[in-house]
């Protein structure tokens, strides 16, 4: 049969009507400009990826975004000034000693300072915050108890004086330098306490909001969307110049540039380095650059037979070109480190002996009975490496520079997650990584660089070398500075010539901001102080 | 059978699928070599940290019982925690889906607006200038990078001309209005925060239109050929012939019956944009579920994997029962049995 047409009630213009839709919808968006309301006085909006935190609470809080959050809202005993990490000075505590045996620290704290609920800072919060993060043993909870600490070991012994005794010896520069991070923050134990769950120590609720006495006070977070931070209007070494400090969360470099530019943005904190070369000598901007904490380097895994001999893996060594590296890829975003203690770190190591040789590394790989090199896969994390560049595109330099003496290297690239199950296992024959030290002491290197029982790096290498191993404990339990330095001279030099790596270079962090922007000090710990920033 | 036994049936279907899919993400994402502990921990972990957490998350039990405590949870309707962000899943699909829903919709409605009328003069003046303009337009939707065509977009409407903002959702410095739907817009008129109302729809245009050119394209060209398809039959000669306006003739009798097959396209694009739109969310800083789909992924975060898919599958269903429904009253004689 055939099919009958029924007249249907549908609109005659539908031409006109769909672009007149668009249109109006179009033209009054776009004219309908909100007035943009006054600006709250002296608002800093920062452009950053804040994708990361998973948890602003500081027992919690292990990545990038989140430290910074946490460090600019709670306050520690002791802490950092500006960039230097070599030197722990007080910030709640007003002098300390330690017991000859190294075994009971005792603080004194600044008398007269309150918590913005009113409650005071006092022994009482320090033991209650320390023994919070070790009973909630979370993330970076591992920190405080790789000292010797426990819940308990923190004791007020009277208002303003806090005893910690350790289970066992850890190095005094290492301990302070631990207290600096934000895991040892302290926390108001009233506010934790009045927001408990099911004896969580108010975790649920630190995770979006902040109970310490720091110059910030967190207002509002919301993932993936922005990080509000409102002055703390009593902290205790005055008002901050800035009162509020929106974080917005801006995962595309180019739309961070984007708003730096347009001015809707005071700080870009991911921008990449030729988009930094880009604002560099512009009017109305200024670049700060600061050295990072990672070192990037070359693993080279002993359970692969080639690696197994020192001289094809100081063949690899020498047939980098570290500087075309830094220079070319990275665009001098980096510089070229070789040994595992970054520069600014006490027990930094200058030595940079290794240059691109082929004839060396030939000779080498010819001694070591490779005349003709060999083939080896090379795992990449399909990210970002520090420096701002892709990690594939080193990986592709250094397949170009080990094919000249003869070594054909796979390169397979993979997310970090997949490729950290392969490494863990043992299961690589090259990698290329970056490690970052967790609290700035080289006990925080020589640990993972060196000492395979703590099976991270050196382990993870198919590095066992017991000798090397034990030199790293004496390095950490060692009490005078000198015989500490001494040491981790000695580790560093073994390591450069014989450890299980190629070490590549140490990055360095460019941030752009406008110029309008005053007192900007790079912190590889915690990226900056806000409470130091001002606006022209 | 009525429409009503029909949506009802089709919903009964629709857990069925639901199981079906839970079992296969659920199978899949665990025969990933990824330890999902590990991804969310990174490489510093301690052996024994990792452990504790996988003991906290469930995952040291065999796959069967993590499954039937899955579904048994989904019962109550229990998503899981997600591992990454140490929130319920469904907190977090609360946030995160009306970002997408809203974006989604305008961009469908964009599309639409544009597409149809679009396809009809490209049909109704075929082999014109007119007609090759729009091929070259809908070329274009079809084949340019998203994120490409996004930062152009933003490079000129919002960097160079200064016409619309940049990133985020509403205004940075407006308070956003009292979550009820999570929807801007719903929120914002239930509220009657006028200036976050248009905040709102400014933001949402650009990346609404990057999102929506690609269906724009496809809507724009299979309403071009099936109106050209349509328009060769005999009833359109008869109705010519009967001395009808061509306006009447092209409106009235040749679109309804050419818009069945670009009403299966819309469903499923408009499914395909509800279920996550990475790039675009990635480059306008929009917080919708694309993102939090992709970062679920890289993450190996097991129980937000299996939240979207979930919802993704719901959305897939419900827009397929959408057109299915629109078919009955754009041509009666359709019957579903």
């Amino acid at each position: 049969m055939e099919a009958v047409i029924r007249p249907g009630r549908w609109g005659r213009n539908w031409i006109a009507l769909g672009l007149a839709l668009v249109l109006v919808v179009s033209l009054g968006v776009a004219c309908a400009r909100p007035a943009k309301e006054a600006k709250p006085e002296k608002t800093m909006v920062i452009a950053m990826d804040v994708g990361d935190a998973s948890s602003m609470d500081p027992a919690v809080a292990f990545e990038t975004a989140s430290i910074f959050t946490a460090h600019q809202c709670y306050d520690n005993l002791v802490t950092f000034e500006g960039s230097d990490l070599s030197k722990p000075v007080p910030e709640l505590a007003e002098s300390w000693e330690v017991s000859p045996d190294g075994l009971v620290w005792t603080f004194k704290l600044k008398k007269g300072l309150k918590f913005p609920s009113g409650e005071p800072v006092n022994a009482a919060a320090v033991a209650y915050s320390f023994d919070r993060v070790i009973a909630l043993d979370d993330q970076p909870a591992w920190l405080l108890t790789q000292t010797g600490m426990e819940v308990g070991s923190t004791k007020a012994l009277d208002e303003y004086t806090v005893q910690i005794t350790l289970k066992e010896k850890f190095n005094p520069d290492a301990f302070l330098a631990v207290l600096t991070y934000p895991v040892a923050s302290i926390v108001d134990p009233k506010v934790c306490k009045a927001h408990e769950k099911e004896g969580d120590w108010g975790k649920n609720f630190l995770a979006g909001a902040s109970a310490g006495n720091g110059p910030y006070v967190l207002e509002k977070w919301e993932p993936e969307v922005q990080v509000v931070l409102k002055a703390n209007p009593n902290y205790w070494k005055g008002k901050v110049p800035i009162s509020t400090v929106i974080i917005k969360h801006v995962p595309e470099s180019t739309a961070q540039k984007m708003l730096l530019e347009k001015g809707d943005a005071q700080i870009a904190m991911d921008l990449r380095p030729e988009q930094i070369k880009d604002l560099e000598g512009k009017a109305g901007f200024q670049i700060i650059r600061g050295l990072g904490d990672g070192i990037n380097y070359l693993g080279m895994n002993l359970a692969y037979q080639p690696f197994k001999d020192n001289r094809v893996r100081d063949a690899v060594r020498w047939a980098i070109d570290y500087e075309g590296l830094v220079k070319h890829v990275l665009q001098d975003n980096a510089i070229v480190l070789q040994t595992f203690i970054p520069k600014g770190y006490k027990g930094y190591n200058p030595d940079t002996p290794y240059h691109r040789d082929v004839e060396k590394a030939r000779q080498l790989l010819n001694e070591a009975g490779y005349p003709n090199g060999f083939k080896v896969e090379l795992l990449c994390s399909s990210g970002v490496a520090g420096g701002g560049v892709y990690w594939r595109d080193i990986a592709a330099k250094l397949k170009d520079d080990l094919a000249k003496v003869g070594i054909t290297m796979e390169i397979k690239e993979m997310t970090s997650a997949a490729l950290l199950e392969i490494y863990r296992a043992q299961k690589h024959q090259m990698v290329l990584m970056g490690w970052g030290p967790d609290y700035p002491d080289p006990d925080a290197l020589a640990k993972p660089f060196a000492n395979h029982r703590m099976k991270q790096l050196a382990w993870r290498n198919s590095y066992y070398n017991d000798e090397l191993a034990d030199k790293v404990d004496k390095a950490a339990a060692a009490f005078a500075s000198e015989e500490r330095l001494k040491l981790y001279q000695e580790l560093t030099d073994y390591v450069l010539h014989n450890g299980p790596y190629a070490i590549l270079y140490q990055p360095r962090v460019s941030i752009a901001m406008r110029d309008s922007v005053l007192n900007y000090q790079y912190n590889s710990l915690w990226t900056t102080e806000l409470a130091a920033l001002d606006l022209k | 059978m009525g429409l009503q036994a029909v949506i009802v049936r089709r919903l009964a279907l629709l857990v069925l699928v639901l199981f079906g899919i839970t079992l296969v993400t659920f199978v899949l994402t665990n025969v990933v070599p990824v330890d999902p502990i590990v991804a969310k921990l990174g490489e510093k972990a301690k052996p024994e940290v990792v452990e504790k957490m996988r003991k906290e998350w469930g995952l040291d039990k065999p796959l069967p019982v993590q499954y039937v405590r899955y579904v048994s949870g989904l019962l109550r309707g229990d998503l899981g925690v997600s591992i990454r962000t140490r929130r319920p899943v469904a907190d977090d699909l609360r946030d995160y889906f009306p970002a997408t829903m809203e974006l989604a919709t305008v961009a469908i409605i964009i599309s639409v607006a544009l597409g149809i009328p679009v396809g009809v003069i490209a049909a109704v003046r075929k082999d014109s200038f007119l007609d090759h303009v729009t091929r070259v337009f809908a070329l274009g939707g079809a084949s340019m990078p998203i994120f490409w065509m996004a930062l152009l977009l933003l490079l000129l409407l919002y960097y160079r001309l200064g016409w619309l903002p940049g990133t985020g959702r509403l205004d940075i410095l407006l308070a956003e209005p009292p979550k009820v739907t999570g929807l801007l817009f719903v929120d914002s008129l239930l509220a009657r925060d006028w200036a976050a109302l248009a905040s709102a729809a400014q933001h949402i245009l650009l990346p609404a239109f990057c999102l929506g050119y690609f269906s724009t394209a496809v809507i724009t060209r299979m309403t071009r050929s099936s109106m050209l398809e349509v328009i060769r039959q005999d009833y359109i000669r008869t109705a010519r012939s009967k001395g009808l306006a061509e306006r009447v003739v092209i409106y009235k009798h040749a679109l309804k019956n050419a818009l069945i097959p670009t009403t299966t396209v819309i469903g499923l694009a408009y499914g395909s944009l509800l279920s996550g739109a990475v790039l675009t969310e990635t480059i306008f800083g929009w917080p919708g579920m694309g993102r939090y789909a992709t970062n679920s992924v890289l993450n190996v975060d097991i129980p937000a994997v299996l939240g979207v898919t979930l919802v993704s599958a719901v959305v897939y269903a419900l827009a397929n029962l959408a057109v299915d429904i629109v078919y009955i009253f754009l041509d009666p004689r359709i019957r579903y049995h």
